[in-house]
């Protein structure tokens, strides 16, 4: 089973992923997942392009994790790429890039 | 999209919890610093300080006070070096720990309630901390803010740990900085041993997905030395005790090497701070597990509100029942018998829930003693006893300006200079005593010193001074009443701590007001000694009921002297206004059916029963049809839903469900003298 | 008796306020049913002294204790008499708990808003000050009230005395 190059489908995420920026991140996750859904055929692998995202807190984590959690839920496999050296170090910190890989969600 | 306006209630619903804690953890501060004395402060005193200090710089932190960071953060750092006798400890350094305290103190006061922050002094504070920090550890650097964990204990070994967090749905929301407790928590552990994992509790769809609700859950496993206490405070601010779980690993999961498991088996190391605290880290007292929960005072009060309905309908079952055939519903009748004790119980134990140690207001007066008797240059010794004594906490606030003017009162002028005791051969350092006890269903709070007692002549000649009518056949208990008037002021000197007159007056006003009584003995040379008497809680009243007409009113036991039926010789008209005769006092008369314009009263007191009630100085006579029963009732707020009534102090709910006003006697006396004055007016 | 908090209810989009109606003398009024807790009989009213002979006194309500005023007599709509017929409606206004004694409650209506038309001048027993309008219901005028500003006005002496 390899997704890999199959199909491809890229998310890009920007801006300050803070609480205070919460209805605005969300709005962007909501507009980027409808326009995932509408994809034909479905990817089999969904890229999650952090390269414009200036800084991230645990609720803006949350939001990311959540997101890679609905793309695995839909039988895809989430993969950030383009991480900011400090958002990936906060993500860290925080715990959230423990499910990064998709290895763990995937058939033992 | 969630709504602002909620948030912003619950992060300063959560400010408070802080604000709360952290003046606890200033109090513990202060009651250590200044318990010391000229000793040397022993190792578990060092560490509570220094947790004191960390706990409210983690605080500041996550709620975003830095000002109280940086003032916290100079002051930990240098009781970490002391704590791990890295540099000399002085004595002079209790002081500036002290005016650390206070510094804080004030911030605290500015954040919660906008109360002016004096910036010099506490840049002044912060510098000294910094100078004594350097000056005494001159190879070390002072580290950067933030990033001071508290220095491991040396002397114990690394235990892993697995710690679980499952915070509310509200964490981010009331913005709590989460990272940075994950930072303190890595900060604790043994490098490389620190593994953080984040776990979402749901995948909700995000459709209708409120974005600021939590959905993690935390799972931390580290090794450290620091132990569980340490754990639980990096959480203190951000977990309820129920949302924070730590458990030691039995090092199945960070299995040591067999080498590393002997040495663990083999006694530890017996560093110098251990050695010199006299025992291993095994012999130190197991701290007292803390096993109680916050609650908000507001669901207490709504508890014993509830509590009070409960004996309500009870007594109207009670009443009901009794009419009764005993034979007949014997069983109705024992059960009926059996609720109201259990009702009565359940009411003492909610009650008790309120009830706080006297010591929360007795911790005060160590530093204030020792501050004013330097000042005085007096020699006092404090004691304190039965600080364990329990009282309502709305009593506690108020009661703690009053005791206040007491001690202050007792050193400036009860308490003799040395060379004053010295010449009346009496030991030169005095002693204060504060005591506190419950006897019966109130307290009972005494401040006494041994210094030389009131002085009877002088009292009388001061009265005389202020224009209060005086005779030499008072007798020497009268002579102490007229402490308590207005205006009256003994000391020889007028002092900058006592001041002119303001003293047992307001004193004694603001006890009545609390339902309490305060009574002074003084004996020449020996001493003098004020005792206050307090209900033991504000939220149920001892009372008298009494009808007038068709109405019913409560008097508080509190107030009353006695009451009695006048003969109609003891009933005088004294310059227009109607007094009774009393064992050679005249008393004017309150009539409360006239006071409150009721119909179809008793209007001739020789036929209705006339009240003695003390009120503040005075003594007045309270006119009312006939005396009804004698009852606990529970106090309930009137003005919540409505104006003040004036007269009332507040209302309570009668066995027949009906609402009775409990009279307040000062107002009830200044509305007679408005009354007296607008008839004169008018005639 | 008590009655849900069923306010506003979504009819085409729309927006219907409802009102609970109740006579004084021979006028119709209407309060915003949002502000109601709940309606009870005339009973065991505790009398307050030195207040106006409108403000009958408090009552108990489950443990909270709460003013009666009696808007027949503010109003002068009539005979005030109480009997088991008479009506008491609790409100919550102003975060206060207040009850008012009416002639009766008639009914609960829904209003569209362009129904509303402002309150003229004169021409109805209460002040205007406290009328947020006029609707026609079924033919029948409705005064509706504003019951904060009327029960937060120093005239009615509730929140606090007028002297």
């Amino acid at each position: 089973m390899s997704p890999e190059k199959e199909h491809l489908f890229t998310l890009h995420l920007e801006g300050e992923w803070r609480i205070e920026q919460a209805p605005d991140l969300l709005q962007q996750v909501a507009g980027g997942w409808s326009a995932l859904l509408k994809a034909a055929p479905p990817p089999a692998c969904v890229e999650i392009d952090l390269a414009k995202v200036r800084e991230i807190d645990a609720c803006g984590g949350q939001l990311l994790a959540l997101l890679q959690e609905q793309v695995r839920l839909r039988g895809m496999t989430p993969r950030l790429s383009a991480v900011p050296p400090t958002v990936r170090e906060r993500l860290a910190l925080l715990g959230y890039l423990d499910g990064e890989t998709g290895g763990e969600g995937g058939e033992p | 999209m969630s709504a602002k306006e909620p948030d912003s209630n619950d992060l300063s619903r959560f400010n408070q919890a802080f604000f709360e804690e952290c003046a606890e953890h200033l109090a513990e501060m202060e009651r250590i610093l200044v318990s010391l004395g000229d000793r040397e402060p022993d190792r578990d005193q060092w560490d509570a300080v220094f947790r004191a200090a960390h706990s409210i710089k983690g605080g500041a932190g996550i709620f975003g006070f830095d000002d109280m960071t940086v003032v916290t953060h100079a002051l930990e750092s240098l009781l970490d070096l002391l704590r791990n006798r890295e540099i000399p400890y002085r004595t002079s350094m209790v002081d500036l720990f002290l005016e650390a305290g206070d510094a804080i103190s004030m911030q605290l006061a500015g954040h919660r309630d906008g109360k002016a922050v004096d910036r010099q002094a506490v840049e002044a504070v912060t510098a000294k901390l910094e100078q004594a920090l350097l000056r005494e550890s001159s190879p070390r650097e002072l580290p950067a803010a933030g990033v001071t964990a508290p220095a491991p204990p040396p002397s114990l070994q690394p235990i892993p740990y697995r710690v679980i967090f499952s915070p509310p749905a509200d964490l981010f929301a009331r913005g709590v900085r989460i990272e940075g407790l994950i930072e303190e928590l890595s900060e604790l552990a043994e490098p490389g041993s620190f593994r953080c994992r984040a776990e979402l509790t749901g995948i909700p769809p995000f459709d209708g997905l409120d974005p600021e609700r939590c959905l993690t859950r935390w799972h931390f496993t580290l090794t450290t030395p620091a132990g569980e206490d340490a754990i639980h405070d990096v959480f203190m601010f951000a977990a309820e005790e129920h949302e924070l779980e730590v458990i030691r690993l039995a090092g199945e999961e960070v299995s040591p090497s067999p080498a590393i498991a002997a040495a663990l088996a083999a006694p530890p190391p017996v560093t110098t701070a251990a050695r010199e605290r006299g025992d291993g880290p095994g012999a130190r007292p197991a701290a007292e597990p803390d096993n109680s929960i916050r609650v908000k005072t507001g669901k207490v009060d709504q508890l014993i509100n509830q509590v009070g309905e409960l004996l309500i309908t009870q007594s109207m079952l009670s009443q009901m029942s009794a009419t009764l055939d005993p034979v007949l519903h014997e069983r109705l009748l024992a059960c009926v018998l059996q609720l109201e004790r259990n009702a009565r119980d359940l009411q003492g134990s909610v009650i008790s829930m309120r009830l706080v140690p006297i010591s929360t207001v007795f911790n005060r007066f160590p530093r204030m003693v020792r501050e004013i008797a330097a000042k005085l240059g007096k020699n006092v010794e404090l004691k304190l006893v039965g600080e364990g004594t329990e009282l309502d906490r709305g009593l506690i606030e108020k009661i703690a300006d009053p005791l206040s003017h007491l001690v202050r009162n007792a050193l400036d002028h009860g308490m003799e200079s040395p060379e004053e005791r010295a010449a009346a051969g009496k030991p030169a350092t005095g002693t204060l005593t504060l005591a506190a006890s419950q006897v019966g269903g109130r307290i009972l709070i005494q401040v006494s010193e041994d210094g030389r007692g009131l002085d009877r002549e002088r009292i009388l000649a001061k009265a005389a001074q202020s224009g209060i009518p005086v005779s030499e056949t008072l007798t020497d208990e009268e002579v102490c009443q007229l402490i308590f008037l207005p205006g009256f002021s003994t000391a020889a000197q007028v002092t900058d701590l006592s001041g002119r007159g303001v003293g047992m007056d307001v004193v004694q006003r603001n006890v009545l007001a609390l339902g309490g009584r305060i009574q002074l003995s003084s004996e020449p040379g020996k001493g003098t000694s004020v005792t206050i008497s307090l209900p033991l809680t504000l939220a149920i009243v001892d009372g008298l009921s009494v009808s007038v007409g068709e109405e019913r009113f409560i008097v508080p036991v509190s107030v009353m002297i006695e009451s009695l039926q006048p003969s109609p010789d003891q009933l005088k008209m004294v310059n227009g206004r109607e007094v009774v005769r009393v064992r050679g006092d005249y008393l004017p008369i309150l009539r409360l059916h006239q006071l409150f314009a009721i119909d179809g009263a008793v209007e001739r007191p020789e036929r209705g029963i006339l009240m003695l009630v003390a009120v503040e100085t005075e003594r007045v006579a309270l006119l009312v049809d006939a005396l009804v029963d004698e009852l606990q009732v529970v106090v309930k707020s009137v003005e919540a839903n409505f104006r003040h009534v004036e007269g009332s102090a507040g209302a309570t709910i009668l066995g027949d469900g009906k609402v009775a006003l409990i009279l307040d006697l000062s107002e009830l006396v200044l509305m007679q003298r408005r009354s007296i004055a607008e008839a004169a007016q008018a005639a | 008796m008590e009655i849900g908090n069923t306010a506003t209810t979504l009819t085409g989009g729309q927006h219907l306020s409802e009102y609970l109606t109740f006579r004084l003398g021979n006028e119709n009024y209407g309060i915003d049913i949002l502000k109601v807790q709940e309606i009870r009989g005339y009973d065991s009213v505790t009398r307050i002294a030195n207040t106006p002979d409108f403000i009958k006194g408090v009552i108990n309500l489950r443990g909270v204790i709460v003013p009666i005023v009696d808007l027949r007599i503010k109003f002068a709509t009539g005979e005030a008499t109480y009997h088991q017929f008479t009506v008491v409606i609790i409100m919550n206004v102003l975060s206060r708990v207040v009850g008012i004694v009416v002639d009766g409650v008639s009914d609960v209506v829904a209003l569209p808003p362009e129904s509303v038309k402002p309150a003229p001048e004169l021409g109805s027993t209460l002040d205007t000050r406290y009328l947020s309008g006029l609707a026609d219901h079924h033919g029948e005028m409705l005064v509706l009230v504003d019951i904060e500003k009327l029960i937060g006005s120093d005239e009615l002496q509730v929140v606090k005395t007028s002297h």
